[in-house]
């Protein structure tokens, strides 16, 4: 064979080509063989994420305040694009095949609220996670508590997805095999809350002819709350899902405020509650003989200065019963006048009544009470004096508190100085709140509340309810340039006292004619749901 | 000479192995595919077995009347599947059987065109253009089937037959210099150096008179700069698309390119042992696309790992070369035919891992032996036991 040099070139072709693949394979399965490992994992197994459902809501009837409803939630390249979609809108955003490579959809439980505005305030809302929170390792896709409960105890309501990895053929086909064992979504936690929703809705039927308004019901003795009930009011729902960024907008430039929890975030001159306050400080310091009378005139001279009674014509006279019976301004400024401005001062300091009650709500403001300093910044040196202290007294200075801070003072009060702060949460205990006065001068005072109720020239008389012995005191705190806040606040029955009532009625008028007839109705409510049964 | 008669033996043996482990790889593939596929295949295969055995025992002789026979008759086969309606027309059905017929005539044009090789004593260039013209018939009727990659085998073994025949260097030089030219005429710098080297020494030659340094010179130079004007102006867009991604897949993202990637991904995932018989996935998904023919390889290899490749690799690099060397060792027309059947095996070989290994086009050629396809199986079973039964002839 002569063609020695051809024959060796198809040869040498045949093994360079299968060097060449060895090479090639060896490279492609030993040398880069990791990446295509991870590559070929990439191709072929999904993520899929199965939601949790947050935690359901009961009331203290055990009935399911807020549950979930199955909504469509509409992904944009992972991420929340459109929440609670209607079918219509899935197929508009699906059916072109390059909009769907970007969007996906998958079945979500959005909260559903049954009772829509009742306490809407306290049970609060939910959202999805800020830039700051899912920093913070919040789940992105996860909807959170925003406000009330839901915020309070979104840890324990808060569920966590879960994930399932499928196989994927190329054609998008579910292959059975699983790379990884599925990661089971966890549920939130279900929590039951001392609220009484029933009692919310016979609430709110009673607000109907006014504007804005607070009522707050709790039980000293355990410190379980029934009612935060705070209007106006909003639908819960309407802030869940579809439209829920437009709807907060609305809400949030509300005049009327609705998101503001009146019940521990409104802050009100207390009027003439507070004068159980001034009762039991001059008690307490023995500044007063309970059968020393006084001769009301309408007015009170003070100085070159002149104090009004709330009525013209005055009282007559009046002892310290009378005084609180009848709510008379004169007596109550002859007794701020004894305590006198330093006392006082001291005093606001001493009882914790200005302080946040601590219940298990978010952003709870404390009230406000006056200082040496206040009062420097304010007026001046010299600008201020003993003529304070008797608007201190009849709750008309510069005091503010919120609707359950005065609740948990008639609790303190009921109790004969001691009771459990307020909590919404069944079955937690909480601290005792106490007030630093003796038992027999709360008992005096108690006395006399028991008249401001049932007494024959009682303020509250229209608060009064067959066969229930109340003790309440009201309050008509002065709103410059619109009508009075009409306040009205018991607690009941007067023997051993189970429940407090605190009611207010924004620009409304007189309390014992507008506040103490609802507060009535809604205890006539309570008396025969819980107390004449039992 | 010890050597040449083990050859009997040891190309059963390779082949038969090679087959095996295409049945193990179909077996595997059937899983998801449909258990017809294993049916179908292990049929073709004991098929494939008796005829090889068979046609190792006769004798072929060179009888040139009956050459021109079956050239005619196999030429007619591949005009009669072209009249078909059809988009493609690769299959010729006989009752329940399917023929790929490009496939099926390989033994007919390999016994015509080994007679026509060595019967052409005459060596000028006309003599290789009138051999060429024989490539030529076969290679345009499987072009419009469409079925480039096996046509491109026609080619192929010109080019293999030319380099073996007594051909002289000037006119082998022609169409080695005119394959140079389209292949650099992609790239301006390469053809450069590639036309004024070889320029260069065709100019300076002295055994070259001036007749053969100008055929030479215009084989260096015009399709080198006729590919670019006709593939830029000629040429539309599609067109000009569809062979940039032929030559270059990876571009293709939906096509070619997606496939090779699948079948870098289902290799890559293997490691050296692979995952285990039965247990590839990707194969299993679907995301190998013909994982029975034309990407058996990786389906293959994803299984059986970079052991399990190498060592078919091996067992093909066996084969060809047990081929190269009985059809070095014989004469005349049965040496054309082995190098015929080798060159067919070869060509099966280079372009079907090549192109799974991304370093040629992809071609949809089946890899012989081990893909699915029972036409290509029994037709190289046939091709087998022919080259083995020239074996007889050495003693």
């Amino acid at each position: 064979m002569e063609k020695i040099f051809e024959i060796k070139i198809l040869k040498f072709f045949l093994y360079f080509v299968t060097v060449l693949f060895l090479f090639k394979i060896f490279e492609i399965q030993i040398l880069k063989g990791e990446f295509y490992e991870e590559k070929a994992i990439e191709v072929k197994s999904k993520k899929i994420r199965l939601p949790s459902k947050r935690g359901r809501i009961f009331d203290r009837s055990k009935k399911a305040i807020a549950y979930w409803r199955t909504g469509f939630r509409l992904l944009r390249e992972g991420k929340v694009f459109l929440e609670d979609v209607s079918l219509e809108e899935i197929v508009s955003y699906l059916e072109n095949p390059d909009s769907s490579k970007i969007f996906s959809v998958y079945a979500f439980p959005y909260r559903f609220y049954p009772y829509k505005n009742i306490y809407a305030q306290t049970i609060g809302f939910t959202g999805l996670p800020s830039e700051k929170e899912i920093k913070e390792g919040i789940d992105p896709l996860l909807r959170i508590g925003k406000s009330g409960i839901e915020k309070f105890y979104d840890e324990i309501l808060r569920g966590k997805d879960g994930y399932k990895f499928l196989l994927m053929d190329a054609k998008g086909r579910v292959y059975s095999n699983e790379t990884r064992p599925l990661i089971e979504p966890v549920d939130g936690e279900e929590i039951y809350l001392t609220l009484d929703f029933e009692l919310g809705k016979f609430i709110d039927s009673l607000f109907k002819p006014y504007k804005k308004g607070a009522c707050v019901v709790f039980k000293p003795g355990t410190g379980e709350v029934l009612a935060l009930y705070s209007k106006p009011s909003f639908d819960l729902n309407l802030l869940t899902g579809k439209r829920e960024k437009e709807e907060l907008l609305k809400v949030l430039n509300d005049t009327l405020k609705p998101l503001l929890n009146r019940t521990t975030q409104g802050l009100y001159p207390p009027g003439s509650i507070f004068k159980v306050i001034t009762s039991l400080i001059a008690l307490e310091e023995g500044l007063i003989d309970t059968n020393e009378f006084l001769f009301c005139q309408g007015k009170y001279r003070f100085g070159d200065r002149v104090f009004k009674d709330w009525k013209e014509e005055g009282h007559g006279r009046v002892n310290f019963f009378r005084g609180v019976e009848v709510s008379c301004d004169v007596y109550f400024y002859e007794v701020s006048k004894r305590i006198g401005l330093k006392k006082f001062l001291e005093y606001f300091e001493k009882l914790k009544i200005f302080d946040k009650t601590g219940i298990d709500l978010p952003d709870e403001k404390s009230g406000f009470y006056p200082t040496i300093k206040f009062y420097e910044t304010r007026y001046g040196r010299y600008g201020y004096g003993e003529g304070n202290a008797l608007n201190l007294g009849i709750g008309q200075g510069e005091i503010l508190m919120t609707p359950i801070e005065i609740a948990l003072l008639f609790g303190a009060i009921a109790l004969d100085g001691k009771c459990k702060r307020p909590c919404l949460l069944e079955n937690k205990e909480t601290d005792y709140f106490e007030l630093p006065f003796k038992r027999e001068n709360i008992g005096i005072l108690k006395r006399a509340l028991f008249k401001v109720v049932q007494g024959e020239e009682g303020t509250a008389r229209l608060a009064g309810v067959r066969g229930l012995a109340i003790g309440g005191k009201t309050g008509t705190a002065q709103n410059p340039g619109e009508r009075d806040h009409a306040q009205f606040a018991s607690f009941f029955p007067f023997e051993h006292p189970e429940y407090v009532l605190y009611l207010i009625v924004e620009e409304s008028g007189m309390g014992g004619e507008i506040a103490a007839p609802l507060a009535g109705k809604i205890m006539k409510w309570i008396y025969e749901k819980y107390i004449k049964s039992s | 000479m010890r050597n040449i008669l083990n050859l009997h033996n040891r190309l059963f043996f390779v082949f038969i192995l090679i087959s095996i482990l295409g049945i193990f790889n179909i077996f595997s593939v059937s899983r998801s595919f449909g258990e017809v596929l294993f049916i179908k295949h292990i049929s073709y295969f004991f098929i494939g077995i008796l005829f090889s055995f068979l046609f190792s025992r006769i004798e072929i002789r060179e009888w040139k009347e009956l050459s021109y026979v079956l050239f005619l008759f196999a030429i007619l086969l591949l005009i009669f599947v072209l009249l078909k309606e059809r988009d493609v027309k690769r299959w010729l059905h006989i009752s329940k059987f399917s023929l790929q017929v490009s496939d099926a005539v390989k033994p007919f044009i390999i016994y015509f065109l080994s007679m026509m090789w060595f019967k052409n004593k005459k060596r000028g260039y006309g003599d290789s253009f009138y051999l060429l013209l024989f490539h030529f018939i076969p290679f345009v009727l499987v072009l419009l089937e469409p079925d480039l990659g096996s046509a491109g085998y026609f080619i192929f073994l010109f080019g293999i037959y030319l380099l073996f025949s007594e051909f002289k260097l000037k006119v082998k030089l022609l169409y080695i210099f005119s394959f140079f030219s389209l292949l650099f005429s992609f790239n301006l710098l390469l053809f450069l150096i590639f036309s004024i080297f070889s320029l260069l020494y065709v100019i300076f030659n002295a055994r070259f008179d001036t007749g053969d340094k100008l055929f030479l010179t215009l084989a260096i130079i015009i399709p080198g700069l006729t590919f670019p004007f006709v593939f830029n102006n000629v040429l539309k867009e599609y067109q000009r698309k569809r062979i940039l991604y032929f030559l270059n897949p990876s571009k293709d993202p939906k096509g070619a390119g997606w496939q090779i990637l699948q079948g870098r991904l289902a290799m890559g995932s293997s490691g050296i042992f692979g995952k285990g018989f039965l247990k590839g996935t990707h194969k299993s998904l679907a995301f190998l696309p013909q994982a029975h023919s034309d990407f058996a390889f990786p389906s293959f290899a994803e299984e059986f790992g970079f052991i399990g490749s190498s060592f078919l690799i091996f067992l093909y690099f066996l084969l060809l070369r047990d081929l190269l060397t009985l059809s070095l060792n014989l004469f005349g027309f049965s040496s054309y035919f082995v190098l015929g059947v080798f060159t067919s095996i070869f060509y099966s070989f280079l372009t079907n891992i090549g192109g799974v290994l991304g370093l040629l086009p992809l071609t949809g050629i089946p890899l012989t032996f081990f893909s699915y396809g029972g036409t290509n199986f029994v037709i190289h079973s046939i091709l087998i036991g022919l080259s083995v039964s020239f074996i007889k002839t050495l003693k």
